[in-house]
C-alpha cells in the first residue's frame, strides 16, 4: 500500500487534513469483487456480443426479404414503360418485306419488344402507334391492319389499345387487334379483355381466352343523292357481309339494299335514345325506339344488336313471346359471336318457360 | 523484487510492480494477463478509493463505485489511446461514476427512498490532530456542501479537497474548461454567500 499515492502526487491542501479512508480489507474485498466479476463481465459481453449478431443476421434477413419484395415494386411504379434498349416507344409499321419500322429504326420480324416483357408483333401492312405511356397507362392505336400483342401480366399499367373507335382494355393476355375500313376484330388468346365501344349493346364486352368480337363499322355515308338528306357526319354502323361470311351465312337480298337516305332518324340516335330510355326505366319507350331501329334501319350493324337489346328488354317487361321473336331477329340478323351464346341460352329460357306454362294451363 | 503468480498452469514472472510503467501494465493485460490487471489496480486503487470516499461521503457506494470504475477501465483498457495516461483515465472514469450515482441518490432522496447514511464527510474523515475548531469547520463545509447541485459540489470537492488544477478537474468531470469554470464559480459564489449569511453581513 505504500505505492499507492494521489494521481497529482503531492499533498493537496484540504485533503492533507484528512485522514486515509480506504485499508487493507477493503483493497481487498473490493479486488475480490472486481476478480469475481470480471470473468461475468466477460461471459456477459460475449452473450451481448452474440445478441448483437443474432440481431444483427435478423435485421440483415429481414432488410434482405423487404428489398426483395419491395424492389420490384419500386423499380415498377416510377416508370413509364419503354422498350427493351431504352427508347421510347413511337409506332411500329409492319413491313411487307418482313421488317418493321419503329420510331424510324427497323425493327427485324416486325416484332416491338418493351422492357417488361411485353411486346407487339405488327403484320405487314399494319401501324400501331402510341398515343400515351405513363407509369399507369399504355394507350396505344392501331390505325390499321392486325396486330398481335402479348402484355406481360402483373404490370402496374393497363394497356388500352383504341382501333376506329373501339377501345380494348388490357391487363394481361394475349390478343389480336385489327382494324379494317368496314370493322375492327378483337381476339383473346390468354387472359381476358374489356371491349368498349358505342356499337356494343352495353357499351362495353368482356372477352375471355377462346373469344373474339368482331365490329362492323358504318360504311361511309353515301353521297348525297336526289333526296335531301340530313347528313350525319359521325360514322353510321351497316351490315358487313365479310362479317356475315365469315360466319357461313349468305347475306341476304334484303340486307344488301342500300340504307335508305332519307330524313328518318338515324341508327345512332335511335340507339342513343333507347339507351337512355331504358336506363331511365321507360321500357315501353326503349321497346318502340328499337322496334323503330330494326324497322328503319334493318341493315345496320347494329341492328342484330338492337334485336337482341329488345328481346332483353321484353324479356324484362315479361313478354317472353314478343322477346323470343326478338332473339330470333338478332341471331338471323347476325348477332357477333360473343352473344350468341347467350341469346340462345336466353332464346331456349323462353321457349322452356312457355312450354311449362302451356303445360300447367293445359288441365284447365 | 520478483512477483510469482500460478494462472492455471502458466507461471508468470514479473518485476515489481514499481518498476513497470503504466503504458507496459496496460498492453500485458490487453494481451490477457491477469497479474497485470492486478497490478494495476494495486497500484491505483487507494488514490481512487480515497477519492470516491470523499466525494460521495459515503465509504460504501464508493467501494461500488470503485470496483464498477476499474471493472469499465478494464473492459476498456484496448479504447485506451495513451497508456502512459491510465492513471487519470481510471480517476476520470471513476469520477464520473461517482457524480453519476450522486445525481441518483439525489433523485432517491427526492422520493425518500435514499437509506444510505454519510459515514465518511469530511470532518468524519478528518486527521486525528486536527482541532476540534477545524473538525466544526469541516462540518460546516459538509452542509453547505451538500447543499450545492452534484456537479459544482464535484467540481469544487476536485478543485480544493483534492488539489486538482483546472484542466484536471474538466478532465475528471468529463466537461470542458469553461464549464468547470463556470461550476467553480457558482459553487464558490454560493459558499460565499452562506458565509456571509452566517456572519450576518
Amino acid at each position: 500500500m505504500s505505492e499507492m499515492k494521489s494521481s497529482r502526487g503531492g499533498a493537496p491542501p484540504l485533503a492533507r487534513a484528512l485522514r486515509s479512508t480506504v485499508d487493507e480489507a477493503a483493497v481487498r474485498r473490493m479486488w475480490s469483487s472486481i476478480e469475481r466479476r470480471l470473468p461475468r463481465e466477460r461471459a456477459v459481453r460475449g452473450v451481448r456480443r452474440a445478441w448483437l449478431a443474432l440481431a444483427a443476421v435478423v435485421v440483415a434477413g429481414i432488410a434482405w426479404v423487404a428489398s426483395a419484395q419491395l424492389a420490384p415494386r419500386h423499380d415498377a411504379e416510377p416508370r413509364a414503360l419503354v422498350l427493351e434498349d431504352g427508347r421510347v416507344f413511337d409506332s411500329v409499321e409492319g413491313d411487307i418485306a418482313g421488317g418493321g419500322v419503329v420510331g424510324g429504326n427497323v425493327v427485324r420480324g416486325n416484332v416491338v419488344r418493351f422492357a417488361d416483357g411485353s411486346r407487339i408483333e405488327a403484320e405487314p401492312g399494319a401501324r400501331v402507334e402510341a398515343l400515351a405511356a405513363t407509369p399507369s397507362e399504355m394507350a396505344l392505336l392501331v390505325r390499321r391492319g392486325r396486330a398481335r400483342f402479348f402484355v406481360t401480366p402483373g404490370g402496374p399499367r393497363r394497356w388500352a389499345i383504341d382501333a376506329r373507335g373501339v377501345r380494348v382494355e388490357v391487363v394481361g393476355t394475349v390478343l389480336t387487334v385489327e382494324a379494317s375500313e368496314r370493322a375492327v376484330q378483337v381476339g383473346v388468346e390468354v387472359g381476358a379483355v374489356l371491349v368498349r365501344s358505342p356499337l356494343l349493346p352495353d357499351g362495353v364486352q368482356r372477352l375471355s381466352a377462346g373469344q373474339d368480337l368482331r365490329l362492323a363499322l358504318e360504311e361511309p355515308v353515301p353521297p348525297p343523292g336526289a333526296t335531301a338528306v340530313e347528313t350525319d357526319p359521325e360514322p353510321r354502323t351497316v351490315a358487313q357481309p365479310e362479317a356475315q361470311a365469315s360466319r357461313g351465312r349468305k347475306p341476304s337480298p334484303r340486307r344488301q339494299k342500300p340504307a335508305p337516305a332519307t330524313s328518318i332518324e338515324s341508327s345512332r340516335e335511335l340507339w342513343s335514345r333507347a339507351d337512355t330510355a331504358r336506363a331511365s326505366g321507360q321500357s315501353e319507350l326503349a321497346i318502340r325506339l328499337l322496334e323503330q331501329l330494326l324497322r328503319d334501319h334493318p341493315d345496320d350493324a347494329q341492328a342484330p344488336l338492337g334485336a337482341f337489346t329488345l328481346g332483353t328488354v321484353l324479356a324484362e317487361q315479361e313478354q317472353p313471346e314478343r322477346a323470343a321473336r326478338a332473339f330470333r331477329r338478332a341471331l338471323e340478323l347476325g348477332l357477333p359471336s360473343v352473344l350468341r351464346e347467350l341469346c340462345l341460352r336466353r332464346l331456349e329460357e323462353l321457349e322452356h318457360d312457355n312450354q311449362t306454362s302451356d303445360e300447367g294451363a293445359a288441365p284447365r | 523484487m520478483v512477483v510469482s503468480i500460478v494462472e492455471g498452469a502458466q507461471v508468470v514472472h514479473m518485476p515489481a510492480s514499481a518498476a513497470v510503467p503504466d503504458a507496459e501494465l496496460v498492453a500485458r493485460a490487453i494481451d490477457g494477463e491477469r497479474l497485470a490487471l492486478h497490478l494495476l489496480y494495486s497500484r491505483h486503487v487507494c488514490a481512487v478509493a480515497e477519492r470516491v470516499t470523499r466525494l460521495l461521503a459515503r465509504s460504501v457506494e464508493a467501494e461500488d463505485v470503485v470496483q464498477d470504475a476499474f471493472i469499465a477501465a478494464f473492459r476498456d483498457l484496448p479504447q485506451l489511446a495513451e497508456r502512459d495516461r491510465f492513471a487519470p483515465w481510471l480517476m476520470s472514469i471513476a469520477v464520473r461514476q461517482a457524480h453519476r450515482r450522486f445525481r441518483r441518490r439525489r433523485l432517491l432522496a427526492r422520493f425518500g427512498l435514499d437509506q444510505g447514511a454519510d459515514d465518511a464527510q469530511l470532518a468524519q474523515v478528518a486527521d486525528p490532530a486536527a482541532s476540534p475548531e477545524q473538525r466544526a469547520e469541516l462540518a460546516r463545509l459538509d452542509r453547505k456542501l451538500a447543499r450545492l447541485p452534484a456537479a459544482q459540489r464535484l467540481a469544487w470537492m476536485l478543485r480544493h479537497v483534492e488539489g486538482c488544477t483546472l484542466d484536471e478537474v474538466a478532465e475528471q468531470c468529463g466537461c470542458s474548461l469553461a464549464s468547470a469554470k463556470r461550476w467553480l464559480d457558482k459553487a464558490e459564489r454560493q459558499l460565499q454567500a452562506e458565509r456571509d449569511a452566517r456572519a450576518g453581513r
